[in-house]
């Protein structure tokens, strides 16, 4: 459980300078302040939630009840922003004139440097930041790749590689797939279904590869053009349709297409 | 995204809400008021969400149902809160008082003293909001959760169902206990058909766009109450508060992080709105128990609706919003010694209580 407590805080802290800040204001609050409804708001309260947080109890309980990795939203009951704004205007307001000045560029130099910027892209597929391609905020890829499959009033099923399922199904609920995000969440990056690794990873033959999108009942396969299959796909049922931003689309022969009332 | 929808968003997500929360008349002066206005607005709205959609999922009610209960609802309280605010205007014109009450304090008295400074800084936050608000149109922001949060939106805006697939995948579940109590999707999904915007577009674009001022208005708001006797170096703390959420970026978990990436799941606005706002309630309590004054009974509602909404961003929220009050109830019992906002505290719990119940037995 120690590990737990441990490893959710130390995610949550980050690179640890802006909380180690808001500690020290915590403990100048602790020395400094004497107006009780400020002690019992900005100290006692987060000092109590501090302890809830360190406390394996607490953390036994939260992992038995629900998923031990959203552990660390307990500290979203410390009021870091609320604190350390309040902070650094009562240290401004304590100097006059050019020092004043001062104290402001050491306050702002110390959240910049010490904080980090929210448009900082590290390049995590889900932590990315690109510019808009529509209105949508999907890429563009994955509109006209789904625009082309639908079928006006049921559902398609497709696979996709993890970089275009993540959008998928925020821009349309009509394509179905056979695995999705929670396989990502389940297995990190790597795959733990056999046609999601072959489409993100290649290496597979083209009867493997369609004899896995027939077993998911796939309307279509889409997979990227560095990874296409050994072999002709035609010949195991998945004939080439397109090829859309480097990705072919491969479309069943043997699945159904029409509406089901027809 | 039409100009339409886009003026019919800013009526569901602005208009409305302050005009429903007219009717509790909190605040000083006009600004104040629109303010408050559309937090409890806002609150109420959300709690009457929250409360009909968990019986409609639990009843397996359609999403159509929902809307019309729903809408309803919203309409009445309009209507209802409108014809309080006005006779109250009526009454108060006739005893020749001001219609808002007390007058606004004036922009200017935030500039006395060092007032460069403080217009500069000023000057500097709004750059850094309205920034941060093309930022959100222009980038688009990748997170594995909204593979889950917006399909929903989008599936349940589009089939009429609510919590009846994965959305990762779209294939038949059985019902989603869990997440089908706090069903914030599913509001935004009313929102996106009510206003005829593309649901991904409103989780997206316009609902983080609009929340987004709004929440450093609250911020403002928040700023006023503890600066207290010192609130004319407002422009210094939201100076600050600016600068310290575009920097908030020290780890992926923190609500800074979620205030400017993911406003669209529940779990950022408990975070970046609900949480705060409740912190900002019990500040007002015990400012009154301080000064030993009666503490406004709105205020208690107040906190009993951010409960609820807390309930209705995220599951979790059945227990983090039911922690600060609680806390606040036995700090201040122990330093004032005063035990009369005791109950209405815990009371204001009620809804938190009842979730984890529901969570508990019905999983």
């Amino acid at each position: 459980m120690w590990e737990l407590v441990i490893n959710n805080f130390r995610e949550y802290i980050g690179r640890g300078f802006i909380i180690a800040v808001y500690l020290c204001a915590l403990v100048y609050l602790f020395v400094t302040e004497k107006r009780k409804e400020r002690r019992i708001l900005f100290v006692y309260m987060p000092l109590t939630v501090l302890i809830i947080f360190f406390n394996p109890l607490t953390a036994r309980f939260f992992a038995g009840s629900t998923d031990e990795n959203i552990y660390f939203r307990i500290l979203w009951l410390l009021p870091v922003t609320v604190t350390l704004a309040d902070f650094f205007t009562e240290i401004f307001l304590r100097f006059k004139g050019r020092a004043r000045i001062t104290v402001l560029t050491a306050e702002v130099l110390l959240i910049v440097l010490g904080g980090r910027l929210m448009y900082t892209d590290d390049g995590r597929l889900d932590n990315h930041y690109e510019l808009a391609q529509n209105e949508y905020h999907v890429p563009q890829t994955v509109v006209d790749i789904c625009d082309g499959m639908i079928v006006p009033g049921r559902e398609i099923v497709a696979a996709f590689p993890k970089e275009l399922f993540l959008y998928v199904r925020q821009y349309t609920p009509y394509v179905v797939m056979p695995y999705g995000w929670d396989d990502v969440k389940k297995a990190g990056y790597g795959a733990t279904v056999p046609l999601r690794g072959y489409i993100e990873n290649g290496g597979a033959t083209a009867q493997e590869l369609a004899g896995l999108g027939h077993e998911a009942q796939c309307h279509y396969l889409v997979v990227p053009e560095e990874n296409r299959p050994e072999g002709d796909m035609a010949e195991c049922g998945f004939t080439e349709v397109s090829n859309i931003d480097g990705y072919i689309i491969y479309k069943s022969e043997l699945q159904y297409f029409g509406l089901w009332d027809e | 995204m039409t100009f339409g929808s886009v003026l019919l968003s800013i009526l569901w997500l602005i208009l409305i809400p302050v005009a429903v929360g007219s009717a509790f008349d909190f605040g000083r002066g006009k600004r104040e008021k629109i303010c408050w206005s559309w937090l409890f607005g806002q609150l109420l709205l959300w709690s009457a969400f929250q409360a009909i959609a968990v019986f409609e999922v639990k009843k397996g009610n359609s999403f159509p149902e929902l809307k019309k209960i729903y809408l309803m609802i919203v309409m009445i309280s309009v209507a209802v809160s409108l014809l309080i605010t006005l006779i109250r205007a009526l009454i108060r014109k006739k005893k020749g008082e001001s219609v808002f009450g007390e007058k606004d304090v004036s922009i200017a008295s935030y500039f006395e003293g060092e007032s460069k400074v403080k217009k500069v800084l000023s000057i500097l936050s709004i750059v850094i909001i309205l920034t941060e608000m093309v930022l959100l149109v222009v980038l688009s922001y990748a997170d594995g959760d909204d593979s889950y949060y917006v399909a929903e939106t989008t599936m349940t805006a589009a089939s009429d169902k609510m919590y009846f697939a994965l959305p990762y995948t779209g294939r038949e579940i059985p019902l989603d206990i869990r997440h089908s109590f706090a069903p914030f999707p599913t509001w935004l999904a009313f929102i996106s058909v009510i206003t005829g915007t593309v649901p991904v577009s409103m989780a997206h674009v316009m609902f983080p766009v609009i929340s987004l001022p709004v929440t450093y208005l609250l911020y403002a708001l928040m700023g006023k109450e503890i600066l207290e006797e010192k609130r004319s170096e407002l422009p210094v703390y939201m100076f600050f508060t600016t600068l310290l959420v575009l920097f908030g970026f020290y780890s992926y978990m923190t609500p800074e992080k979620f205030l400017l990436t993911r406003l669209r799941q529940g779990k950022a606005t408990l975070a970046s709105l609900v949480i705060p706002m409740i912190m900002m309630c019990l500040y007002m309590v015990l400012k009154s128990l301080r000064d030993d004054k009666k503490t406004d009974f709105r205020i208690y509602i107040l906190l009993f609706m951010l409960n609820t909404a807390g309930c209705l961003c995220s599951s979790l929220g059945a227990v983090l919003c039911a922690v600060p009050p609680v806390l606040c109830a036995l700090f201040s019992c122990i330093m004032y010694r005063k035990f009369r906002h005791v109950l209405p505290l815990l009371a204001s719990c009620v809804p938190c209580v009842l979730m984890a119940a529901f969570l508990r037995f019905a999983v």
